[in-house]
């Protein structure tokens, strides 16, 4: 397993090398002068010497692989450059902002687990019948809802007419509530019905047949078929946790949250591009640290992915025939 | 219409530890039979083989027979085992009668055991569940039942992708043999393995009716080990009870084509296979 994730973690690094050379060209490929940008968000008038000045402040009159190698350096020692509009470190500001992010992705992903997984269970067991049948009516209507529409709608519910829940802004565990459902909804319908086909195709394998042959409790066979239909939930799992947190932007605005979207949306519009390469970056690497913590999650489930248990770990395929087997000729 | 025979007329009667008459498989939306008016009998510590082309119904008549069919399938008919209609019972009284009463050996063998899990984890489980075992009781009777079908205890600790064919068959006849079931049913247990593997599985089930008394209904396309273990052979055809008798007579003796194709075919390839062995 060791060997597995080291090898895993290996393959990481040209990949995280690509997508900050990708986030790199991207912003030096922006039409705007980032000299000039950062000059106009400060109220500076651009005129040519000072444009020149700031072009050699921000290092950018060097040649482009040049400032590449020197933002890579800088940034393997957590300096992601500084903001033009707020002067601050953008490493600092990405890390006000992450934790409060990161807070609702989990919250969120928490949601969507602790109501998908439930919901495919009862669509699986009463398959074809009414609660099959309206729980996949509410889903398709939670995915069909913009998410905009859908925070708006609940806070109109929630925190005007039923007076539960703040409207906005990060003020203690309720203040989550909200904006986490909200996030979960579009994702919630996906696993739901992801998980429901896999339960519904694994129903069909063998060793459910098996199983029921040998008179094993529906509770202990239900056990079997969800644990055997995790694999592609885990799989998905791994791409929805960074789009959750890449995708907060919208839930950040209607609710007010202090987060990564939000930084990531003004720097946007300031054209803040040290703000916005790094955005790119972090994003990039919560895409391929969550894969490959989902991989290794499945591995860990499945063993035929690791290569576990006695014949995988002597390296051998299978079938690993000669040592448990006594010759049955003997017996005749 | 072919009215089906039970094998042997002597094991019709109270004597039978299960008794199906005119069991009827249909497509609940079409209505088609699949298996039509099959009827058959089994006394305990007896073996009984069904024989028959691919698709002739075999595998769907041991699933009515345990009241597991497919959806879409209904079972029609009479299924007493030890007395009771497997097909009247609630499905918590047939699930109780499943594993201690009657047993199934399934076809993939590579198939039928959880991914996920080790043999030494299901087949504990399934003791513990079915027999009211404790974890260590549980665990050396796996251990004393693999013993009897000639696996060694490590098996336990295998996953199912980890053994062969052959040995995944004696685990589950090992299951069978632990949970002391009175009748197994060994759906086609010998398809898609070697020579030596299909002949250590026959053994394992030779144990399981001489030791134990278990009656055996065999499912095989393999006539040869039909032979080698049952005493009654019943012969279907495209859902259809054609032939059905002492084994050594249907054999022998056969009375419908289909049978004698059977036979025939069987016959032609041993003397291929003689001939090709004699040439080389």
């Amino acid at each position: 397993m060791y060997a597995f994730i080291l090898r895993r973690l290996l393959c990481l690094v040209p990949l995280l090398l690509a997508i900050s050379f990708l986030a790199f060209c991207l912003t030096a490929a922006s039409p705007s002068d980032p000299a000039e940008v950062a000059l106009r968000v400060n109220d500076i008038t651009p005129t040519p010497e000072v444009i020149e000045k700031t072009r050699q402040e921000l290092g950018l009159d060097r040649p482009f692989f040049e400032r590449y190698l020197a933002w890579l350096g800088k940034a393997l020692q957590g300096d992601l450059g500084t903001s033009f509009v707020t002067h601050r470190p953008v490493a600092r500001e990405l890390a006000r902002a992450l934790p409060s992010t990161l807070a609702l992705a989990c919250v969120a992903t928490l949601v969507v687990l602790g109501v998908g997984i439930p919901c495919a269970i009862v669509c699986f067991v009463r398959e074809g019948r009414l609660a099959d049948i309206l729980v996949r009516a509410l889903i398709f209507l939670g995915a069909a809802t913009p998410t905009f529409w859908a925070g708006l709608l609940f806070i109109w519910l929630f925190a005007v007419h039923l007076n539960l829940l703040p409207t906005g802004g990060l003020e203690g565990a309720s203040s989550f509530i909200l904006p986490a459902c909200t996030l979960a909804l579009p994702s919630l319908a996906t696993y739901t019905r992801l998980l429901r086909a896999g339960m519904l195709a694994t129903g069909q394998q063998d060793f459910v047949l098996y199983a029921r042959a040998q008179g094993r409790s529906p509770l202990a066979i239900l056990l079997q078929i969800v644990r055997n239909s995790l694999q592609s939930t885990l799989a998905a799992l791994g791409m929805t946790l960074p789009k959750l947190l890449a995708g907060t932007f919208v839930v950040e605005c209607i609710f007010a949250w202090p987060g990564l979207g939000r930084l990531c949306v003004t720097a946007i519009f300031n054209r803040d591009l040290p703000v916005i390469q790094a955005y790119v970056v972090l994003m990039g690497l919560f895409f391929v640290l969550f894969n490959l913590f989902m991989e290794v999650a499945g591995a860990l489930v499945d063993p035929r992915l690791s290569g576990r248990g006695s014949a995988g770990r002597k390296g051998k395929g299978r079938p690993d025939k000669s040592r448990p087997d006594t010759s049955m000729e003997d017996r005749a | 219409m072919t009215q089906a025979i039970a094998p042997q007329n002597k094991a019709v009667g109270n004597t039978s530890l299960l008794e199906a008459r005119s069991i009827c498989v249909r497509e609940r939306i079409s209505g088609r039979l699949l298996v039509n008016n099959v009827s058959l009998a089994i006394e305990a510590g007896s073996c009984l083989g069904i024989v028959g082309e691919s698709g002739s119904g075999k595998s769907l008549l041991c699933r009515a027979l345990l009241g597991l069919l497919p959806k879409g399938l209904a079972a029609s008919g009479t299924v007493l085992f030890e007395g009771r209609d497997v097909l009247s019972l609630s499905e918590r009284e047939r699930r109780a009668l499943r594993g201690a009463g009657i047993s199934f050996v399934a076809q993939q063998a590579m198939t039928a055991y959880d991914p996920l899990l080790t043999l030494g984890r299901q087949i504990t489980a399934l003791f513990r569940d079915r027999l009211r075992l404790g974890r260590n009781e549980a665990h050396d009777l796996a251990c004393t039942t693999l013993a009897r079908v000639g696996l060694e205890a490590q098996v336990l600790d295998r996953y199912p992708h980890e053994l062969s064919g052959g040995q995944m068959q004696r685990c589950m006849i090992a299951t069978s043999l632990g949970l002391g079931s009175r009748l197994v049913i060994a759906d086609e247990p010998t398809t898609a393995l070697d020579a030596k593997s299909q002949y250590e599985v026959l053994l394992a089930l030779k144990t399981l009716v001489r030791e134990r008394g278990t009656a055996l209904i065999l499912v095989s396309h393999d006539l040869g080990a039909v032979q080698m273990l049952a005493e009654h052979v019943l012969v279907l055809n495209g859902g259809y009870c054609v032939e059905s008798g002492l084994a050594w007579q249907v054999f022998n003796a056969p009375r419908h084509k289909v049978t004698r194709a059977l036979v025939r075919t069987r016959a032609d390839l041993s003397a291929r296979f003689a001939h090709h062995g004699g040439t080389a």
